[in-house]
């Protein structure tokens, strides 16, 4: 009866977690131009553990994801916003900014502009959003 | 019209109907093939506009800059720096679109100069530096036609210090105190009740394993609420910066707007002008 309890409650927080992820980031290029996206610039090489989360991210992604189906509203999804955060400010900025992106996403849908992405509409809430505040115009300024 | 006008004019006509990507291959095509021509100065100049114009911006910027280094004293180069510092500005390169703009004000005169004053200006909200804004806005002088804009926004910066802010330590220590209440506090309802649900969902989850004796499943639980719980500190701080960029935004909008519509009176005409500003 106890472990029932326990597997229900995990049961329950992991269901709480996982809509919020979601599928591929869609890029549409029209010049074809090589350069990234300043937010696709891997910034800072992750360390150990920033390596595992992004492989776990990346399992998601993979496995994961194209079952449970796509349900994040955002652009870029919660998972591809995650790898960009871990890449961009290493393992413990990225585990905290992707719980905040998580828990965020609700009201960001009410001023996040609505962009086109691939044949599907998302609302715009890149990383910039969120780091603007500390990271912002000198290491933008380059 | 020979063959070399001919080549040229076809550019040009691509760069009139907006066809911007093919434009700058036939002017490329017009450079190789009459490289001594006059017009392969105009070409150079027209592929840095295509860019521009396609919001190319980096690409515009290089462009831009093989014209400068070709043409130092060409009669268009100020409108060449003019749309570099523009696509800098739009890069967020502030301090490279300054020194671009810089260079028209230090080698120009009259309007042009206005113009970069002006945008000089417009960076320096962008980069929050209000006193060295309203500086650059009010080095316009009355003649000019951009001056009523620029007394807006100059007397709109004095009142900066004014907007109803929401502080970003408040946000962070009652969500840190209650998870959620920084986001009730910066009027995020829907976000506040969610940090609320899950910080509360792990954080009973992690004391019933704990009390369990469940302890590896327990610091499992625990390291994600970890994560939950600095999320939400963090995500409460960051909605207070939204909040007060949005505030901020919005009262540069309503200068922009303000700004847009002007009067004008010409001394030496006797004239008096309604002008509108629109962006197209």
């Amino acid at each position: 009866m106890q472990n029932l309890r326990i597997i229900i409650i995990l049961t329950v927080l992991v269901g709480l977690g996982v809509p919020c992820y979601s599928g591929n980031n869609d890029s549409f290029t029209p010049w074809n131009f090589n350069n990234p996206a300043p937010e696709e610039k891997v910034i800072t090489s992750p360390s150990f553990p920033g390596y595992l989360l992004i492989q776990s991210v990346e399992i998601f992604r993979k496995y994961i994801s194209p079952v449970d189906g796509d349900r994040c509203p955002m652009y870029p999804t919660c998972a591809a916003y995650s790898l960009q955060v871990i890449k961009k400010h290493g393992f413990f900025i990225g585990f905290v900014m992707t719980a905040g992106r998580l828990i965020h996403e609700n009201n960001e849908m009410d001023d996040a502009p609505l962009i086109k992405v691939g044949n599907k509409c998302r609302f715009y809430d890149p990383v910039s959003n969120n780091d603007f505040w500390w990271y912002s115009l000198d290491n933008l300024d380059k | 019209m020979n063959n070399i006008e001919k080549h040229f004019a076809y550019a040009e006509s691509l760069f009139k109907e907006g066809d911007y990507y093919r434009a700058i291959t036939e002017y490329k095509r017009f450079i190789f093939f009459f490289p001594e021509e006059k017009k392969t100065q105009k070409c150079f100049f027209r592929i840095g506009e295509s860019y521009f114009k396609a919001k190319k911006w980096a690409e515009a910027v290089e462009a831009l800059n093989v014209f400068k280094a070709k043409f130092p004293f060409s009669p268009m180069l100020n409108d060449a720096l003019y749309l570099k510092g523009m696509a800098e500005k739009n890069l967020k390169k502030y301090s490279d679109a300054l020194s671009t703009f810089e260079e028209i004000i230090k080698a120009g005169s009259g309007e042009r100069k206005n113009r970069a004053i002006y945008q000089k200006a417009l960076i320096l909200v962008d980069m929050k530096e209000w006193k060295r804004a309203g500086e650059a806005f009010s080095m316009i002088p009355e003649k000019s036609v951009l001056s009523p804009g620029a007394r807006i926004f100059s007397s709109g910066l004095e009142n900066i210090d004014n907007l109803p802010r929401k502080s970003p330590t408040t946000a962070g220590v009652l969500s840190a105190i209650v998870p959620g209440t920084g986001h009730l506090y910066t009027e995020r309802p829907r976000d506040a009740l969610v940090a609320f649900l899950l910080n509360g969902a792990f954080i009973w989850a992690a004391v019933e394993l704990f009390d369990d004796g469940k302890n590896v499943a327990g610091g499992v639980v625990t390291f994600f609420e970890l994560g939950w719980y600095t999320g939400n500190i963090y995500s409460a701080v960051s909605s207070a910066h939204k909040y007060n960029k949005k505030v901020e935004e919005e009262f540069f909008e309503n200068l922009r707007n303000r700004s847009s519509l002007s009067y004008y009176h010409d001394n030496k005409r006797s004239s008096n002008y309604l002008i509108l500003n629109m962006r197209f």
